[in-house]
């Protein structure tokens, strides 16, 4: 069922070609445009860091210390780089250097050092008066003492209270993905990560635990560095140390409003006090190509197909077929200008061996006061679909300096410039995949060098002028498809750029022990642009344009947030308290404006100008803000790291509501108990239990997600026009525009969680097990209101309540023997959604493609599902038609639905479940293996029990003949009694073979190989003699395996609306890419 | 000292920020309230001209009323790409319309969101001191003449309710959210009292000027007549119900007559050709451009019912063999109300020939709503299509009907059918638009009516090919009491495809209230018999 055919000996051919032509690009790979920036960020990057070092040794005067060095080692004697080396309590720290050796500044002589790294048991030790501190550290494979980020501070895995997963630098760096997010694909449990395009640049959905609203936003809290975002689609993987994923309400209630749907705290790479200067460079180059195609009908079965579907239905044929004299001749047309089998309109758009390519160069070091890191990234990728490329540079900087012993400064900016261009996808009307699904094969691409063209069809050259490049696409002749080649190309004049900016400012003050106070200040500036052109052209009465239009859009965006904590570390004995009290401001502003004019004078590139335009210049553009306040506080207390338990509590204040209604208070508590501390459960005594933990956390987090202003009433413009007593001057109709609703209040989520952490043989298995009860109320919807009320929209209320309850597992087990290590991760992810509360009752119901209603959803069934017909088999006579409540309508060769009522008659309330897009469960495997210098991964990714709504078969297999259908629907398709029972005719008279049913539905389970890579490190005297620390060299793939039962070209289908997930609307396939890397340390 | 120092910095630190109050106060810019916006420049004429802008609406207004008035009857069929393109469409004539019907729920919707805009706006004339667009206060002559044309626009669009499901709920004013299952249905008597009431507010209103006292500027806007004329409509289509109001409607059709506001225009495809609301004949016409510059987009309906293939329109609304049928021989409005393959339109370059073979049809297509290519504009879909709701030869003709209905003269009657044939008889025979036709109309007038004759069937046929594709049809049926029997009988003719044959007394006289509808008012809202 697995398809490998580009790893076919017969491709191999194609594939070297591709790869000289992936080599010959890279050539020229930075073309000057690119060069120019290139160049322009590399001084500003010097300006920034040699004044930033300068300004750290300037206040390296000032301070009063003491300073501590030594060495770390294993219990072999070895030295250990990359340990890390932190004073306890506040944030200040070092880590080793290649040798094993460090220093670091403390405050006092009271100051304890902590020493961890990963795979070794930390070690604290008090500074007292020595000034140099050497460390043996023991190995344990245990992750127990790993630092984890929380909100406004950090704990250890060990103390931690909720449900967390933390994904490291070193498994990021394994998967060569370019976006931040799909780094978490199949990782960890409980999230859910799928593509809602293929598109290169395209942003994943992720859900953490389900979906958390069905009108709001379902995206959890990003916080990078800091700075809270929505998506974080535009940062660079490279650059990511840690991903921690929050997935219940311990910790996510800290950040209150925002994280309703969980909280994601990403840290980025930065450089230690101390450290000598180093370079990386990481690079990738990869050749891309779609792992599937859609075979269509040629140009013979085209013409057979479709007189076929008109002589079923009784009607004329296709005046062009009507005799085999003009059928030749239509196919001599054929065969002298694209050949035998006509027009494969596939291949004319699909881009095999895409190449992609990323270069990450990084800088990073230190002296004892002042570290930074700097990294530039650069990504191209073409898409697997032509005319759908996406550049990114990336530059990211942090900046540390302790500028006395009381007050460190850290400054953290990111600079992201994207460069993409799009297609038309997922949209079954004008889609650029849909219609070179669909457009016929006779149609050739080019009209310019016609030759044999048969009188009838002369209408080819409708609109054809020799002159305009625009022009010399044919229009497609028998149907109101784009030529999708066409569409492509008038595109791809349009380039959508981005600009955003992304930067940060802390400050932390040592008031007194055990006082400190923490400021942080962040900024995120977006500009984006879009430079939109469409030529004026005419290639039929389908697809023309009649005037040439340029575009241009502006999208400025910007954002502030501002955070004070006051924060409270105290330890007596066994007894450790700490305690937060917050306060924090955040603010959006944005202001859009686009302009457009028409009439250029020709199509040139020189005369895309606004100004350039004559006739119906346009414009449109709004400006909106909206804030956020908030007072939040977290106390912890911990005996003996034995029992632990924290509250937090958090009070917000939304632009979003109506005054009165603004403000909203949401608490939650948390409690572990690390059973294996107590006297009789101790390791000593059990031997194979390393460590055990039960947690359980009840929180409650508010949801404020939705647009602005929804609480008021608004009049004024409806940009609508009225004519009196002309045609060419119109009069402005005002009025209410929309109804808003003025109790609108906080939408919360009560999520339960319980948890248990196991880890056994000193570490080397590790197990946690979830189970997560997320109840929402008061959600946020959007509920239909009868029209009769004469309202212009229906505004939102909070009506509906959800629910999510599930359980996660992930299992872990490494080990090394001798030079063998290896580990096995997997984790494994089911959840139910119910909704248990909508509105008045009155289900919502969603439509997709012809605007039919598809999936529905209502009190206790899951958000979203689908919702039709049930098929029963096929009509295999007249004599079962006039027996069945479709006498009317059907004939034999129809589909035969169930009139699931039994009352005689085939109507809407036949409907029902046929079929659910949500998985029973997800999964994700991971192995590691390294031998010496070698290494070695695999990671596996699936879904399984979800189904997948094939909308595509509406057109393609539809029957009417109008579009062109899939090969073998012809041989397969009822042709009579007994023939099948399973496929409708073909025929131009479709009854209700198209209405919504579950014909469309199909399993949606698949199981992937997501990454497979073999790498080699190099070492030896000659590294060593050229400075080099490390070389690795990697070879890879990604989807290289698609198993799957679906028929269409890709089964991950994601979508930002809940209620219409899982539908193929002709949607972007995901790649399978072969890819080759290097990383080099020096 | 220090830590006095470092404390000091925290609380300014802490103290700048929290202190400005209205912090969360941001409510949507470029958009006014309630409180503010009546009290703005010309904020009158402008939600005056709201309510008018339901008339615009494709899929709420313009859509389902072609869909109802002309295909759900013996006159035209759907079209389309094929029986699967609006399906629903179809079940309107075959009688078996769900509850589910996108027609009848866009109809519902697109009324009735016509109406709230006229609530809104006789809600808050009356409270507010309203200004004009230079800032002086509105005389109260000019604000109450606003009201009449907003009532005259509220008893409009109930009353298209009211034909289709019956009695609908009668909504006089705006209501909150919570009002939503409070919703219930006026009997079809209470409706027409109430449209009755709004139009004879409107009709009482001095400062509502006659036609004659309108300046150009002002065509397409409520006058006298307009009232007078949907006053005669209402009444005669109630008088199914209450034979007592055919005199009423024959008193307010001639009020319309003896203003001499209006004539018959003397070519009759010059109410299909660009600036038909200059003719005489338009008594309320809704105006349509198409100018994207300024913001004018003109109507739907020409791509949604021209012919498919080269065109590039959707091809809905075909006219049916029966329709052709009832036209005389000789009578050129058979030529501008049909199209037929073959027929040649000028281009730019070039000509359109229409060609109907690649899908299913009747083998014509409505000329009324038929725009040759140069009149398509620089976005073909948006078409300064302008379409007379109300014109002279239907005043004209429900006076005739009206008389002979309340027993008036039949010489009368007679005449005044007359005036319409013969000015069908001395119209032009040919196409103005057109490179070509198909079909030739011989120049044999048509023969005048005699007061001896059956004048109620002169009179339904007259009505039928006058107003041929106009949206009449399924109407005039409806009160002629004449909806099941037609369809029925023209359900069995072999052309019609069973369309028809299934249309039930008792049931298909009204169409569904939208489940929708029901289902939101938490079944207050109460469907009719046979749904």
């Amino acid at each position: 069922m697995f398809y490998h055919k580009y790893l076919n000996p017969s491709k191999l051919k194609s594939m070297t070609k591709k790869i000289t032509q992936v080599i010959s690009f890279l050539s020229i790979f930075i073309k000057l445009k690119m060069a120019m920036k290139l160049i322009t960020m590399l001084l500003l990057f010097g300006a920034f860091q040699v004044s930033a070092v300068a300004g750290g040794i300037v206040t390296l005067n000032n301070l009063q210390q003491k300073i501590v060095s030594g060495r770390v080692l294993d219990s072999k004697g070895n030295s250990i780089p990359g340990v890390s080396v932190v004073e306890k309590g506040i944030v200040n720290g070092t880590i080793t250097d290649l040798t094993g050796k460090y220093t670091v500044s403390v405050a006092s002589e009271k100051s304890i050092l902590v020493f961890s790294f990963i795979g070794y048991t930390s070690q604290e030790v008090t500074v007292g008066n020595q000034n140099s501190i050497d460390i043996t550290l023991v190995e344990s494979a245990s992750t127990l003492n790993e630092f984890v980020v929380i909100g406004y501070g950090s704990t250890t895995k060990k103390e931690i209270t909720g449900s967390v997963s933390v994904v490291k630098a070193k498994q990021i760096n394994k998967m060569p993905v370019s976006s931040a997010i799909d780094v978490l694909q199949g990782l960890t449990a409980g999230v859910t990560v799928s593509q809602s395009s293929g598109t290169p640049g395209s942003a994943s959905v992720l859900h953490i635990r389900g979906i958390g609203s069905i009108n709001g936003s379902t995206n959890p809290l990003y916080v990078v560095d800091g700075l809270p975002q929505n998506d974080i689609n535009y940062l660079n993987p490279n650059d990511i140390e840690s991903m921690a994923v929050h997935k219940d309400a311990s910790v996510a209630a800290i950040y209150g409003a925002r994280a309703a749907n969980g909280v994601i705290i990403v840290t980025t790479k930065t450089g230690s006090v101390n450290e000598k200067v180093n370079f990386t460079y990481d690079t990738y180059l990869g050749m891309q190509s779609a792992w599937r195609r859609p075979e269509m009908l040629n140009a013979d079965e085209f013409i057979t197909y479709k007189n076929l579907a008109a002589t079923n239905a009784g009607a004329q044929v296709q005046p062009d077929f009507s005799s085999q004299a003009k059928i030749d001749s239509v196919l001599r047309f054929v065969t002298a200008n694209t050949g035998r089998n006509g027009t494969d309109w596939w291949k004319q758009i699909v881009n095999q061996g895409a190449p992609i390519q990323s270069h990450n160069f990084s800088v990073s070091g230190g002296n004892k006061t002042v570290s930074f890191s700097s990294s530039l990234g650069y990504l191209n990728q073409q898409g697997i679909i032509n005319g759908s490329d996406y550049k990114r540079i990336s530059w990211r900087n942090n900046i540390n300096a302790q500028v006395s012993n009381r007050v460190k400064i850290s400054a953290n900016i990111g600079i992201i410039d994207e460069e993409r261009q799009v297609i038309d996808e997922n949209n079954p009307f004008t889609g650029t995949i849909f219609s070179a699904m669909t457009a016929d094969p006779i149609t050739p691409v080019f009209r310019n060098n016609l030759v044999e063209v048969p009188s009838y069809l002369s209408r080819i050259n409708y609109g054809y002028e020799p002159s305009n490049p625009f022009s010399q696409y044919s229009g497609i002749l028998y149907s109101n498809k784009r030529n999708p080649v066409a569409q492509i190309n008038r595109l791809e004049q349009t380039t959508y750029t981005m600009l955003g900016i992304k930067g940060g400012l802390n400050i932390d003050i040592k008031i007194a022990k055990p006082l400190f106070f923490q400021s942080r200040i962040g900024m995120d500036l977006g500009r984006a642009f879009t430079d939109a052109f469409n030529p004026q052209y005419t290639l039929n009465s389908n697809e023309y344009s009649t005037y040439a239009t340029v575009s241009n859009n502006t999208y400025n965006s910007q954002y502030f947030v501002l955070e004070n904590t006051l924060n409270f570390d105290q330890t007596w004995g066994n007894y450790h308290v700490t305690a937060l009290a917050g306060f924090s401001e955040e603010a959006t502003n944005v202001a859009q404006f686009s302009a457009s004019i028409q009439g250029l004078v020709n199509n040139d590139k020189d005369m895309r100008i606004i100004n350039a335009g004559t006739i119906n210049p346009a414009v449109t553009g709004y400006n909106y803000s909206n804030a956020i306040r908030s007072y939040f506080g977290r106390a912890g207390f911990d005996y003996a790291g034995r029992y632990i338990l924290a509250f937090n509590i958090r009070r917000d204040g939304s632009s979003q509501f109506a005054e009165g209604n603004q403000w909203g208070t949401f608490p939650s508590v948390s409690a572990a108990w690390r059973f294996t501390e107590e006297g009789f459960l101790q390791e000593k005594q059990i031997g194979w239990l390393t460590d055990g933990k039960i947690r359980a956390s009840y929180g409650q987090i508010g949801n404020q997600n939705i647009g602005g202003g929804a609480y008021l009433s608004t009049y004024g413009n409806t940009f609508g026009r009225y004519l009196f007593g002309n045609q060419t001057s119109a009069v402005i109709g005002a009025g209410r525009l929309s109804t808003g609703n003025p109790v609108l209040q906080w939408e919360v989520s009560n999520q339960l969680d319980i948890g248990l952490d196991l880890v056994f043989l000193k570490g080397k298995v590790n197990f946690t097990a979830d189970y997560f009860d997320k109840k929402i109320e008061n959600m946020l919807l959007i509920v239909p209101l009868p029209s009769t009320l004469g309202y212009p929209n229906s505004p939102y209320t909070n009506a509906g309540n959800m629910q999510n309850t599930g359980w996660e597992f992930d299992l872990s087990y490494r080990n090394a023997e001798g030079d063998f290590t290896y580990s096995f991760d997997g984790n494994i992810s089911a959840y139910k959604n119910k909704v248990t509360k909508l509105g008045d009752g009155e289900p919502i119901y969603a439509t997709a493609h012809l605007g039919e209603v598809i999936t529905k959803t209502e009190v206790g069934m899951p958000v979203g599902y689908y919702y039709g017909y049930v098929t029963n088999g096929i009509f295999q006579n007249a004599k079962q038609v006039e027996d069945s409540p479709q006498r009317d309508v059907s004939t034999p060769g129809d589909v035969r639905f169930k009139d699931l009522n039994d009352d005689g008659i085939l109507d809407a309330k036949d409907r029902t479940m046929i079929g659910n897009p949500w998985p029973d469960f997800v999964y994700g495997f991971t192995a590691n293996l390294g031998y010496k210098g070698f290494d070695f991964s695999l990671f596996l990714q699936g879904s399984q029990g979800n189904d997948v709504m094939n909308i595509q078969k509406y057109d393609t297999e539809s029957g009417t003949g109008f579009y062109n259908a899939t090969k073998g629907f012809i041989d397969k398709s009822w042709s009579g009694e007994g023939s099948t029972d399973q496929f409708h005719k073909i025929s131009q008279n479709q009854g209700l073979n198209n209405s919504v049913s579950d014909y469309f539905v199909e399993d949606g389970s698949y199981l992937r190989i997501k990454n497979l890579q073999v790498g080699y490190t190099f070492t030896g005297k000659l590294l060593e003699r050229a400075k080099i620390t490390q070389l690795r060299f990697y070879v890879g793939a990604q989807n290289l395996l698609t198993l799957t039962g679906y028929s269409g070209l890709d089964p991950e289908i994601g979508s930002s609306d809940p209620k219409l997930t899982g539908i193929d609307q002709g949607y972007y396939p995901q790649a399978r890419t072969f890819m080759t890397g290097v990383n080099l340390k020096f | 000292m220090k830590k006095i120092f470092y404390t000091a910095i925290c609380i300014a630190i802490l103290g700048m920020v929290a202190c400005k109050k209205d912090f969360l106060n941001r409510p949507p810019l470029g958009v006014q309230t309630e409180k503010n916006y009546y009290q703005s420049p010309d904020a009158g004429f402008k939600s005056l001209v709201q309510c008018y802008q339901g008339l615009y609406d494709f899929y709420g207004y313009e859509a389902p009323k072609a869909e109802l008035g002309n295909m759900a009857t013996d006159d035209s069929d759907k079209g389309g790409s094929d029986a699967g393109d609006r399906p629903f469409v179809l079940d309107l004539g075959y009688g078996r319309a769900l509850a589910s019907n996108g027609t009848l729920q866009d109809f519902w919707g697109g009324c009735f969101r016509g109406i709230g805009n006229c609530n809104v706006a006789l809600d808050n004339f009356p409270i507010n001191n309203l200004i004009d667009a230079e800032g002086y206060l509105l005389p109260e002559t000019t604000k109450s003449r606003y009201m009449a044309e907003i009532k005259f626009l509220r008893a409009y669009f109930y009353f298209e309710l009211a034909r289709v499901y019956g009695g609908v709920p009668l909504i006089d004013k705006t209501l909150t959210v919570d009002n939503k299952d409070k919703l219930t249905r006026a009997t079809s008597a209470e409706t027409f009292g109430f449209i009755i009431k709004d139009l004879e507010a409107a009709s009482a209103e001095v400062s509502l000027p006659s036609k004659n006292d309108m300046p150009a500027s002002e065509i397409g806007r409520v006058s006298k007549e307009a009232v007078w004329a949907l006053q005669a409509r209402v009444y005669l289509f109630f008088a199914k119900d209450d034979t007592k109001l055919f005199a009423k409607a024959k008193d307010a059709a001639k009020k319309v007559i003896d203003s001499h506001s209006f004539a018959l225009d003397a070519n009759f495809q010059n109410l299909f050709l660009p600036n038909s609301y200059l003719s005489t004949e338009p008594i309320f016409t809704v105006i349509r451009g198409d100018d994207p510059g300024q913001q004018i987009y003109g109507s739907f309906i020409p791509v949604y019912t021209s012919p498919r293939g080269p065109t590039g329109a959707w091809g809905f609304d075909t006219p049916t063999q029966n329709l052709v049928d009832e036209f005389e021989a000789g009578d050129p409005r058979l030529l501008f109300t049909i199209l037929e393959s073959g027929d040649v339109f000028a281009k730019t370059a070039g000509e359109e020939v229409l060609d109907f073979s690649s899908y299913p049809n009747t083998g014509y297509h409505n000329r009324k709503s038929y725009m040759p290519p140069s009149r398509r504009g620089p976005g073909w879909g948006d078409d300064a299509w302008t379409f007379h709701q109300i014109r002279y030869a239907d005043v004209i003709l429900m006076y005739a009907e009206a008389l002979l209905e309340s027993g008036g003269n039949a010489q009368e009657v007679a005449d005044n059918i007359n005036l319409i044939r013969q000015r069908a008889s001395n119209s032009n025979h040919t196409d103005a638009e057109a490179v070509s036709r198909v079909r030739n109309i011989p120049n044999t007038p048509l023969v005048d009516v005699k007061a001896s004759d059956d004048l109620r069937k002169a009179i339904r046929h007259e009505r039928r090919v006058e107003f041929a594709m106009e949206y009449q049809r399924l109407f005039d049926l409806m009160r002629w009491n004449r909806l099941i029997e037609t369809m029925n009988s023209y359900g069995a003719t072999p052309k019609a495809n069973g369309k028809g044959l299934n249309v039930k007394k008792g049931i298909n006289e009204l169409f569904p209230v939208p489940q929708t509808e029901i289902d939101r008012s938490g079944g207050s809202i109460k469907q009719n018999p046979g749904y």
